[in-house]
């Protein structure tokens, strides 16, 4: 009996040594040990899902971390449910969530209980996506200062535009563009980027919002033309197409897409995905295969940066909201 | 002769074996899904997504499509079987096509579904290659007003189905429209009805709704009458539709095929507004309408046509202006987008080999569908010989996994079970179900479309009067309402008091 429970005993204590050893070492040594749960909190097929499902390909591709990806879709509530799903799983880094917008909009509409600094860590911000202002081809107007003209004249919803949905990053951007140049033009919210372009083609609409990826092809077939863009920079595949900032008007519109976690995610956990992440964005396979693909800016922020970023833009959406009525937090 | 010639280069690359194999595939996924309540074609296209990125596009679109078209012939199963419709696009099915099995007629039911959307699928994408172009303008044209209109249109198929009390059917049909008030206004963004919960946020979901209404409420309703078989005992008469079947849907397959087809173009509209529209011209065409519900095999060969046209319909938009007609072709869009392609204006002649590939794949994709789910019809018809005592706990689990798997939210499970029981109680004191799902499904729709064209006029109503296309649906609205009453009142003061 002492001869066959002394190694038992042996194995015990080497258990709870490994155990010790395995607590006492920083987490980024041994992190990660099991699959990651990547949150999802929207449908399958829109943008942010083709998305992860991308940096997951580029990873197991490039072979950068050494336990299994999954993507689960948690969609509902305008990606509240998901979210909410997310943050209050334990926080070791084990269920990633997307974070965008959303997380300052939806608080400010009173839609969501979290509050968009504490509850959230904002890891890397993966790509932007702007918006351009486009009209038809046989519209009358070839620039944007013609287009903002004709607009002071008709007054009051004389020319329309058609977007993506109130509250949304281009309604944020007509209701800016509205301010800078003291016009008033209509916003019609539509449900989705393809109803807003066959509007805008069957000439329903004046003018549209629209992300590169939403009308490239018809830019390129010559079916609309691009007024201005709201971005920092003109983009390099639509290089003539000038900022709107180059023409007088401080309108930055752009749609950001990042992973996330539950807030105060350990430093060591969030060192390692920005490790990672930067390798996927500086991979052949996402900024050819992807980026490139799908017309999207790599948007690259981490850190304090980015969580100043988004409470900058928090502010934004709180100003605008105010004065639209919409807001619901105090 | 150029669209003959290009078809041809289209089954040459149709037939290589590879994209055989992609299609049936692809055809195989779609059927499956089809079948399962829950997962629909757009998560189907979206989660097999990356699997096609390594593929040559023209295979990947071929399976993609495959899926998308595939996954209209299943959805009239459950719909026939257990009166469940596996998607949206199947609630016109399962009135008749339930009461069709109930009467030991699944075999036919299930026959017609199948055979029909083989016919309708065909027709469909011949339009597809002599129509594309020229219906894409027609599509363009309608604006919010004139979806308004069309709505409205369907929403007179809530007079073809609410049974046997009108007030009771228009009652459920104002539940249904007012459950679609729930959530986020599409306008404003303000919360409505939502009591804080935020998985109200997007509305309710249909299938959780329609899955409580329909299968859940009728396995209790069965439970409670007794769990001893009654209904299905009957013989099951044949598997196929007989020759009166197919002489009854000799215009009816055509007539559903070119509206479902034209509906599908229209970029959100889809393949439920198709079979509503279907349903309802069949009905009004008939010389018995009264006898729509109670089991008629048109009823079943309308919606199930249309929505198999409409999924045909919906590539208009994407091949030609690179727009997405509907959500699966939105997934499919991004898909092209990945393969390095710019679906647009120009896909027609920059990847003439991709669009006339996809074209023909559709062909020889209908006829491997029509192969595939003939045999299997033998095997669901046996499925109604389980003893009820099985049956019944089977569809609660298929219900309940099936509500799950559409977006992974335990809400959806809760909805689905007050449903259930809403339903229940709802068929004890005879009210039909079928409308409220319409109403749910036609309400945001209605909404979002006036207000959007209010929007646009200004606040001037006469804009739906003052565009044609919308004149016109309006007036066929008021046609179809009045026509009944007109010719009621015509009978009576041209035959003698006394004579009926």
């Amino acid at each position: 009996m002492r001869v066959s429970r002394s190694p038992a005993r042996w194995v015990g204590l080497a258990a709870i040594a490994v155990v010790l050893a395995v607590a006492a070492e920083p987490a980024a040594a041994q992190y990660p040990t099991r699959p990651v749960e990547l949150v999802v909190p929207y449908a399958p097929g829109g943008g942010t899902d083709i998305m992860y499902r991308q940096i997951v390909k580029v990873i197991e591709l490039e072979k950068l971390v050494p336990v299994a990806m999954t993507v689960v879709n948690r969609s509902g509530g305008s990606g509240v449910v998901g979210k909410s799903y997310a943050i209050n799983k334990p926080r070791d880094g084990y269920t990633l969530v997307a974070v965008d917008q959303g997380n300052g909009q939806q608080e400010l509409l009173g839609h969501a209980t979290w509050n968009f600094q504490k509850d959230f860590t904002y890891i890397a911000r993966m790509v932007t996506d702007v918006n351009l202002l486009i009209v038809r081809k046989d519209s009358p107007y070839r620039t944007l200062e013609e287009f903002l003209a004709a607009a002071r004249a008709k007054g009051k919803g004389g020319l329309s535009v058609a977007g993506t949905g109130s509250g949304g990053v281009d309604h944020i951007a007509n209701i800016s563009t509205n301010r800078a140049a003291k016009v008033d033009l209509t916003y019609v919210p539509f449900k989705s980027g393809g109803e807003v372009m066959t509007n805008l083609l069957g000439g329903h609409t004046d003018a549209a919002w629209a992300n590169p990826n939403e009308c490239i092809s018809q830019l390129e077939a010559g079916q609309v033309r691009a007024l201005a863009v709201a971005a920092e920079q003109r983009l390099k595949l639509l290089s003539t197409v000038p900022t709107m900032r180059e023409l007088g008007f401080n309108v930055i519109s752009t749609q950001w897409r990042a992973i996330g976690a539950g807030g105060n995610l350990p430093k060591p956990v969030v060192d390692y995905w920005v490790g990672v992440l930067d390798k996927v964005r500086k991979s052949d396979e996402w900024r050819k295969g992807y980026l490139e693909k799908s017309v999207l800016e790599d948007g690259w922020l981490t850190g304090d940066a980015f969580l100043k970023f988004v409470t900058e833009e928090y502010e934004t959406y709180k100003a605008v909201f105010a004065e639209l009525g919409m807001l619901k937090k105090k | 002769m150029d669209v003959l010639q290009n078809l041809g280069m289209g089954f040459a690359i149709a037939l290589m074996p590879v994209n055989l194999l992609y299609c049936f595939v692809g055809v195989l996924i779609g059927t499956a899904i089809g079948v399962l309540p829950g997962i629909g074609p757009v998560t189907a296209v979206a989660v097999l997504l990356p699997l096609t990125f390594g593929m040559n596009p023209t295979s990947g679109l071929i399976m993609l499509a495959g899926i998308y078209y595939g996954s209209q012939y299943g959805g009239s199963t459950t719909a026939i079987l257990i009166n469940t419709p596996g998607e949206s696009a199947s609630i016109m099915t399962c009135l008749d096509g339930y009461q069709m099995a109930r009467k030991g007629r699944a075999g036919p039911a299930l026959g017609m579904a199948a055979i029909g959307s083989f016919i309708a699928g065909t027709i469909g994408v011949v339009l597809l290659m002599f129509l594309a172009r020229p219906l894409v303008t027609v599509a363009l044209s309608f604006g919010p007003a004139e979806y308004f209109a069309l709505m409205l249109l369907a929403l007179c198929t809530l007079g073809g189905i609410v049974g046997q009390s009108v007030a009771k059917g228009l009652l459920a049909g104002a539940f249904g429209l007012f459950l679609g008030t729930i959530g986020a206004d599409p306008m404003t963004g303000a919360a409505r009805f939502t009591y804080g919960i935020p998985s109200l946020l997007d509305g309710l979901e249909f299938l959780p709704v329609a899955i409580g209404l329909f299968a859940v409420a009728e396995v209790l309703t069965t439970a409670e009458r007794s769990l001893e078989r009654e209904i299905y005992d009957t013989r099951i008469a044949g598997l196929l539709p007989t020759r009166e079947d197919w002489r009854a849907c000799r215009v009816t397959l055509p007539r559903a095929s070119l509206i479902g087809f034209v509906i599908g173009v229209l970029p959100g509209a889809g393949s439920t507004l198709a079979s509503m529209l279907a349903y309802l011209a069949e009905k009004r065409a008939s010389r018995y309408p009264e006898r729509f519900g109670t089991g008629v095999i048109e009823g079943v060969a309308a919606p199930e046509a249309a929505n198999n046209a409409a999924s045909a319909g919906a590539m208009v938009p994407l091949l030609t202006l690179g727009v997405p007609g509907s959500g699966t072709t939105a997934v499919m869009l991004g898909a092209l987008m990945l393969w390095g392609l710019r679906p647009g204006p120009l896909l027609f002649e920059k990847n003439a080999d991709l669009v006339w590939g996809l074209i023909a794949s559709m062909y020889v994709g209908n006829v491997m569908l029509l192969i595939l789910n003939l045999p299997l019809i033998g095997l669901w018809v046996r499925l109604l010989r389980v003893p009820t005592r099985v049956l019944l706990p089977l569809i609660l689990v298929f219900s309940f996994t099936g509500t799950y798997a559409v977006s992974n939210n335990v809400f959806d499970l809760y909805v689905m079970v007050t449903f259930g029981i809403i339903g229940f109680v709802l068929q004890r004191y005879e009210f039909p179900v079928a409308p409220i799902v319409l109403g749910l499904i036609l309400g945001p729709m209605l909404e979002t479309h006036l207000r959007r064209a209010l929007i646009l006029s200004r606040g001037d109503w006469s804009t739906f009067v003052e565009r044609p296309i919308s004149a016109f649906l309006l007036a066929a609205v008021v046609v179809y309402l009045a026509l009944p009453l007109i010719v009621w009142a015509w009978k009576r003061t041209t035959r003698p008091p006394g004579s009926q």
